[in-house]
Order: structure tokens, then C-alpha cells, then sequence
């Protein structure tokens, strides 16, 4: 009654796969962040998540189901909404606190920034999620290549 | 809502485990149906009826 598949690799086996492939990320992105090179670590992570995401297809066992979704969703939208609380109230401390530190003031400002940013984030999934979710993997990966690429770009750009 | 999942089951003679990887999910959203703790959709809902050899309305209580 099973579904016979192609698919080789078994949930502790994958386990243990990722736990290595980051600790290894751990440690190459340090030790070149400490010299200083931004673009090698940014290729490593695209590498190493697309390693990771075509081990996870080729697990035999479920990871995931629909219950780990559905929890999933309600704990994102909860830390979304405990963050944007916290670094608002944070933020007009820091505000406040301006002649103290002037450090403070860029402080709140970027607490802000990241609380707007975040909002916009999640309007963005949301709306994409709404409108045009039922789409093929391939979509959805293409997609993720898409948005790599792009910030890859701009990293080039920027560094 | 309740259901019998538990009763067809265990008439069927198979495991939650048996039961979770025949309906694609994982053992313990088969306990938490069980318990009546989670609500599942209608698409599981419809898998494990089919793994069960019986249908959602015999499954599942809608009137509690």
C-alpha cells in the first residue's frame, strides 16, 4: 500500500546529514567572515540549501505534515507579532533616551526600520500565499533561485 | 467534533505508526486525532477513511 519511489535516504539519516552540513557551514562562514570575504559565505549558504533541500526531498519518511504547518504558521505570526511589540517599545525607549547616547537614536531608528520591513515581508508572503499558492515545486523553486540571485546581485553590487 | 479512529484501528489491527505512514503523516498527529486534540483536513481526514476502509461520516462525529 506504500508508495514505492526512488527516494533513498531514511529521517535519522538526513537528521544526522544537516546537523553536520551545519556545523560545517558554522564553521567555514566564521572562519571567512573573520577574513573578511562576504561573497564565499553567501555561494555557501545557496549551495548548502539547495544540498539540504534536495536531501529533504529524497527522505522516505514524512517531516512535516499538515498539523507541523498549520503550528508552524500560528508560532510565525505569533513571534512576528511579540518582535514588532517588543522593538516598538524598545524603540521609543531608545527615542526617549536619545540625549543620553546618541548611538540610541540610530538604534531606534533601525528597530524601526526592521519592524517596517518585517511588516512589509510578511504582507508580501502573505498576499503571495492568498493569491498564488497551489503553484508546481518547480515554481516555488525557481522563485527562490530568483530571489537568491537577486540578493546575491545586490551583495555584489554592495561589497 | 470526535471520532472513531481509535476503534477502526485497532479492528483493522494495525499501529499508529502503521497508520501514519499509510495516511503521509506523522505518528503523533495520529495520536493527537486520536485524543480528538486536532482537527484534521479534509483531505487527511479523507486519507485516513481510505487507509481505514470506511468513510468520514462513520469516522468522524460532526454533532458533539
Amino acid at each position: 500500500m506504500l508508495i514505492n519511489s526512488n527516494k533513498f535516504m531514511k529521517l535519522e539519516n538526513y537528521k544526522k546529514v544537516r546537523l553536520v552540513i551545519v556545523f560545517i557551514l558554522a564553521m567555514v562562514i566564521s572562519q571567512l567572515i573573520l577574513l573578511q570575504n562576504y561573497i564565499i559565505p553567501i555561494m555557501v549558504m545557496i549551495v548548502t540549501t539547495l544540498i539540504l533541500f534536495y536531501l529533504k526531498e529524497q527522505v522516505t519518511e514524512v517531516i512535516a505534515d499538515e498539523r507541523d504547518y498549520a503550528i508552524g504558521g500560528q508560532s510565525a505570526l505569533m513571534a512576528i507579532q511579540v518582535f514588532s511589540w517588543l522593538a516598538a517599545i524598545l524603540m521609543f525607549v531608545l527615542y526617549a533616551k536619545k540625549n543620553v547616547n546618541p548611538a540610541y537614536e540610530q538604534l531606534a531608528f533601525l528597530l524601526s526600520y526592521s519592524i517596517c520591513f518585517l511588516m512589509i515581508i510578511y504582507s508580501l508572503i502573505f498576499r503571495f500565499y492568498n493569491k498564488i499558492k497551489g503553484l508546481k515545486k518547480s515554481v516555488y523553486l525557481g522563485l527562490f533561485l530568483l530571489i537568491t540571485f537577486i540578493i546575491v546581485g545586490v551583495s555584489f553590487i554592495i561589497l | 467534533m470526535t471520532n472513531n479512529i481509535r476503534e477502526f484501528r485497532t479492528k483493522l489491527g494495525i499501529t499508529q505508526d502503521e497508520l501514519a505512514k499509510l495516511a503521509k503523516v506523522r505518528r503523533e498527529t495520529i495520536v493527537f486525532l486520536e485524543q480528538g486534540k486536532y482537527n484534521p483536513s479534509l483531505n487527511l481526514a479523507h486519507g485516513v477513511a481510505k487507509v481505514l476502509k470506511t468513510t468520514i461520516d462513520a469516522l468522524f462525529n460532526f454533532e458533539d
